[in-house]
């Protein structure tokens, strides 16, 4: 094979796309033709750069104006899910609440229980009355029918309220 | 067996487009990086990545699930440029120092954290700029051979079946992209020589 026709073929050479008696014929060639071996090192190294180029994103929004080009509005990632149905994500909000629900009350029973054993029923009374007084978002009403008026004013809390 | 069923089954429209959904999900990013390699605009490779999209959405219930669409896609989008290069007439011919829209933002904002990794990713970012804008100096024939073979790694008889034109056709067009881009590209072709 001469250096004209070699050099032609370089590139089917790199990518290993000819026959195979002009693959051993090329190879021949670049064994003896330092330009030739020079030339195919460029074009390898051009073969890798392009190789290295990396998939840009596809752009923001790209599915869903697809759907709106095809006239159909994008599904949700629920689309598939029957609409009677809880879905799962709201199914678990609910049990958890349901669950909250229950136990709060439940653990704070039990411990205002233990708390009421340690220290005694009346400084307990005592004790809570006052913090419940003082919580800004209770209602006096309500603190003065579970502990009774006349007990708020004898640990000195006024039923009406502080006065703002 | 699966064929019989998916014969029988009536057609349910969920289905097609949980189908659909995950033909985009599977192809999409490949598909548009083709279409920009070849375009050269992010508005041209997402007209044209949609454009071959539309049309898996019309011949979905042709489609064979076990079949990979990558090659009905990448004929898809090579026949819908050459449409698109009739409709412009001719070939644009963009210069080397004009702007290009580039995909570096959206590199950029692809990996904030790591600052090494932002200091790559730019550096790829100017590479990949300047390898675009090299691929766009190409006439299209010429750069759709050698995006096809060497971005994509096509072989030469898959090329040709692609854009319907002999294998031949396909050796010398690469060979003819391959020389030009060698010598456009030849800084950072010899800063990747080390890696
Ligand atoms: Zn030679």
């Amino acid at each position: 094979m001469n250096h004209h026709r070699a050099v032609r073929l370089l590139s089917a050479y790199l990518d290993a796309e000819l026959a195979s008696e002009e693959m051993a014929e090329a190879q021949r060639h670049l064994a003896d033709c330092p330009e030739c071996r020079a030339e195919l090192e460029g074009l390898r190294a051009t073969r890798r750069l392009l190789g290295s180029l990396e998939a840009p994103d596809l752009p923001q929004g790209f599915a869903a104006d697809l759907w709106s080009r095809l006239g159909r509005p994008a599904p949700g990632p629920w689309a598939w899910w029957p609409f009677w149905m809880p879905r799962p994500a709201t199914a678990f909000a609910v049990l958890a609440l349901d669950l909250v629900l229950v136990a709060v009350p439940a653990i704070r029973g039990h411990q205002y229980r233990l708390r009421a054993a340690e220290v005694g029923p009346d400084l307990f009374l005592r004790r809570a009355a006052q913090a419940q007084a003082r919580d800004p978002l209770m209602d006096r009403a309500f603190v003065g029918l579970v502990f009774t008026d006349a007990n708020l004013r004898l640990i000195g809390e006024d039923p009406r309220g502080p006065v703002r | 067996m699966a064929r019989i069923q998916e014969q029988e089954r009536p057609a349910d429209p969920q289905d097609d487009r949980a189908r659909f959904e995950a033909l985009v999900e599977r192809y999409g990013r490949r598909v548009y990086a083709m279409a920009y390699r070849m375009a050269g605009s992010e508005a041209d490779a997402k007209d044209l990545a949609q454009e071959a999209f539309i049309r898996v959405w019309r011949s979905l219930s042709r489609l064979r699930p076990d079949v990979p669409l990558e090659g009905w896609l990448y004929r898809t989008v090579t026949n819908l440029f050459i449409d698109l290069l009739r409709r412009r007439r001719g070939p644009r011919i963009q210069s080397l120092d004009e702007p290009l829209a580039t995909t570096s933002g959206e590199l950029a904002r692809e990996r904030p954290d790591a600052s090494a990794d932002v200091e790559r990713t730019v550096l790829g970012a100017i590479v990949d700029r300047r390898v675009q804008q090299a691929l766009m100096s190409l006439l299209p024939d010429v750069r759709m051979v050698v995006v096809l073979a060497d971005v994509e790694g096509y072989a030469y008889e898959e090329i040709a079946s692609m854009m319907g034109i002999p294998v031949g056709t396909v050796k010398s067009r690469l060979h003819r992209a391959r020389l030009a881009l060698r010598g456009r590209l030849a800084p950072f072709r010899d800063g990747l020589e080390g890696s």
